[in-house]
């Protein structure tokens, strides 16, 4: 299909803030990494984060792709090099790693919407946008059997585990409308392939809200967060002082 | 307490044609996570066809060694007839290779039926595990857990091309130590 | 898994007997399996050289860990976070290897973070710059690669088949660690500064890795005559030197060691005296990091104690 140029810059716009998104929540996971509760999981997790920041590269490579720029080259630019205003990740995934509960959680929930989500994409009639989601949903299906797997023991586990859980479902509910919104505003996003915010909002709800339930976790009853993705947050400032650290000591160098 | 978990055996199948082999084992609270964590922790690299997890408490093994030195048949109850999957070490590097399946009442009646049904196999060290207490990997599921990991090109050797760096940087050293005499 | 052990039956042989009849196994070249009889000290030095081995693995995600998140491109963040996960996986692959031979994970990791339990004392080393991350692929593998290498052929089965393994993914983090060495000392001024002081640095802690001169390491010679180890530590520790030191020369680094010299007559490199006090003193404890590095395993296993609780009360209920 071909897109006008309004277009082409609204789709890279999309996949900056898919990328921004898959960017810290492995840098947040990937701070278990030798840390976690068990050796098997800090090899498990670590997988997470790997297979995180993979999608991450390819969404930054779809973003350069569209705006002409050198995929090869490009990607790193825009991890190392941007401001912080310039960031479109959402505070959801911003929000630092807590503990292995909200960890876990935070990686099931968005494993449940990378799976509603990347099932759209792959039908959508731009080429380069199906093909990258085609690619990021094979790795997603074990994601989502793995965070499933876990959420159901530690939400049923022991009282203390309980309580964990649902701490940390009472913190992130209220971030994850943000996830939905991909920073187009009310524009139709339908000539992409992808779901209405509220459609997809729906799926998700359908697939997330039995499953805690079975779990043993309540759903809170609070109000989602109106949030921009233009608007960061302190942890951001945060994440990126240390992301940034060392490309910034010489940025023309090679590392 | 020991709070690290159960020990499971692994078993990885590493192309759809080759028997199942031994590739260690994982602590995890149950079976269905022990397949789960025996992804991440043996198939990160090379791709695998399918995986099995046997708790390590189900698998009766015996060395040659052991064999030899008259340990014999002790009185196991009687139990209801099921298949064991087979397990034989047959080099002194290799590891554990699948063999084949046996029906039995119990381990040493599986071992004398293994060494039967497998004359040729000069295992020097046999394993039999119950059928029943394996959890297997679900076919339909094989290639998207098992087929991804080798696109992760950044975990191999080939990916780094240090021989070919070093050896532009001893024929620049070259052509300086011979500019210097020239000079 | 269960398996009688040889003790309990068949015909009752003398120890000598036994140890005759192992020896000459070993001799031979056969593998010792579990479940093989095995004289104690076997059984003993082996579960303290894996289980040190395998603490080594575990402590030693965290000098590198703490850089993943702050690694200067996607490539490198990519590279290092495999690799510090590989080194969760060696560690996995050890204890599993230690445990055959009768030693529990819990009581192992107990030894290591409340008890007495040594690891390689290189990981009590700061990680003070970027280029860390270049030496101590360079040099702690590559120093790690030739122990490794040597203990693929070891006579017990299940240690030398997690060599294999370990072997086979070590050499990834090896040459991750050359390429960065090599990049920087051919990148810029202020690369080549951060380089040469990590290998400055981590020079000495990795030929202490070796461990003593073999005049002075007691368990040597059991070792060797048992096919665990089949060369010594100085001549381990002298391969690495001559493998090393022209490398970090062509490429116009210096190595910290102001008696280094090449001997013509033998064509090797001669390195100058190893500080044992200090080696000492960090093995024992009072390293730059130690405290530092137990504690940041001491929390991860004691913040996790509750989530492992928790799986296994759900697989008591559901299992």
């Amino acid at each position: 299909m071909d897109m006008t140029a309004e277009q082409i810059k609204q789709l890279a716009g999309i996949a900056l803030a898919m990328a921004d998104d898959e960017l810290i929540l492995a840098h947040r996971n990937s701070e278990w990494c030798g840390h976690a509760p068990i050796l098997e999981e800090d090899i498990a997790f670590a997988n997470l984060a790997l297979d995180e920041l993979g999608h991450a590269a390819l969404w930054y490579k779809l973003h350069a792709e569209l705006l002409g720029q050198d995929p090869e080259t490009y990607p790193d630019r825009l991890i190392f090099f941007r401001e912080p205003f310039e960031f479109r990740a959402s505070q959801f995934v911003v929000l630092p790693k807590g503990d292995w509960a909200f960890s876990m959680l935070r990686q099931y929930l968005w494993d449940a919407l990378e799976s509603v989500r990347l099932e759209a994409l792959s039908a959508s009639p731009i080429e380069p946008l199906s093909q990258t989601a085609a690619k990021i949903r094979v790795e997603e299906v074990y994601h989502l059997l793995h965070t499933q797997a876990w959420v159901r023991r530690l939400g049923l586990g022991t009282d203390e585990s309980n309580q964990r859980m649902q701490q940390a479902l009472d913190i992130l509910w209220p971030y994850c409308a943000q996830l939905f919104d991909l920073g187009s505003g009310e524009e139709d996003l339908s000539v992409f392939g992808l779901p209405k915010v509220e459609d997809e909002w729906n799926r998700w709800e359908q697939l997330v809200v039995p499953f805690l339930a079975e779990s043993g976790l309540t759903v809170p009853d609070k109000a989602q967060r109106t949030l921009s993705r233009s608007i960061q947050s302190q942890h951001l400032i945060d994440v990126l002082a240390e992301l940034q650290q060392v490309a910034r000591l010489e940025p023309q160098a090679g590392w | 307490m020991e709070t690290q978990w159960p020990c499971f055996y692994v078993f990885e199948k590493p192309r759809q044609e080759a028997a199942f082999i031994h590739a260690g084992s994982v602590h995890a609270p149950d079976l269905e996570l022990a397949l789960l964590i025996a992804r991440d922790v043996f198939a990160r690299r090379p791709s695998r066809t399918a995986m099995w997890i046997a708790p390590e408490s189900a698998i009766f093994s015996r060395t040659k060694e052991q064999l030899a030195t008259g340990e014999h048949p002790g009185e196991g109850d009687p139990e209801e007839e099921r298949d064991f999957q087979v397990f034989a070490k047959t080099s002194q590097k290799g590891v554990c290779v699948h063999q084949g399946t046996v029906r039995a009442r119990e381990p040493w009646i599986a071992l004398a039926a293994a060494q039967q049904a497998f004359p040729k196999v000069r295992a020097l060290v046999w394993w039999l595990i119950p059928d029943d207490s394996l959890l297997k990997s679900d076919p339909d599921q094989a290639a998207l857990l098992y087929g991804s990991s080798p696109g992760k090109e950044y975990r191999h050797e080939r990916n780094y091309p240090v021989r070919t760096m070093m050896r532009e940087i001893m024929a620049r050293n070259q052509q300086t130590k011979k500019d210097g005499h020239d000079g | 898994m269960y398996g009688a052990s040889v003790d309990e039956v068949g015909e009752i042989k003398s120890d000598k007997e036994r140890l005759a009849a192992f020896e000459a196994r070993i001799a031979k070249g056969e593998k010792i399996e579990p479940g093989d009889w095995m004289p104690d000290g076997y059984r003993q030095q082996l579960i303290r050289m894996i289980s040190q081995h395998a603490h080594s693995e575990v402590v030693g995600m965290l000098p590198e860990g703490a850089w993943i998140t702050r690694a200067p491109n996607l490539r490198r963040k990519l590279i290092l976070l495999a690799k510090v996960q590989d080194e969760a996986g060696h560690g996995q692959y050890l204890y599993h290897a230690a445990e055959t031979l009768g030693a529990g994970r819990e009581e192992m990791l107990d030894a290591l973070l409340y008890g007495k339990a040594k690891y390689a004392s290189v990981f009590n080393y700061p990680s003070l710059n970027w280029a860390d991350n270049a030496a101590i692929g360079y040099l702690v593998d590559g120093a790690a690669i030739l122990n490794q290498t040597m203990l693929a052929r070891c006579s017990y089965g299940p240690y030398s088949r997690a060599m294999v393994r370990i072997c086979a993914e070590e050499s990834f983090h090896f040459q991750q660690g050359k390429e960065m060495v090599i990049q920087y000392s051919q990148g810029t001024p202020l690369q080549r500064k951060m380089i040469q002081d990590a290998i400055n640095r981590w020079w000495w802690p990795s030929m202490m890795m070796f461990g003593p001169h073999d005049s002075e390491s007691t368990n040597s010679a059991v070792l060797i005559r048992w096919g665990v180890k089949t060369r010594t530590n100085d001549e381990l520790r002298n391969t690495f030197v001559n493998q090393i030191v022209p490398e970090l020369h062509a490429m116009g680094l210096s190595v910290p060691d102001p008696e280094l010299r090449y001997d013509k007559g033998t064509g090797e490199w001669v390195h100058g005296p190893i500080d044992w006090d200090e080696f000492w003193r960090v093995i024992r404890g009072d390293g730059p990091c130690n405290h530092e590095r137990m504690t940041a395993r001491r929390q991860a296993h004691e913040n996790g104690a509750w989530v492992r609780e928790a799986l296994q009360a759900y697989a008591q209920k559901h299992g």
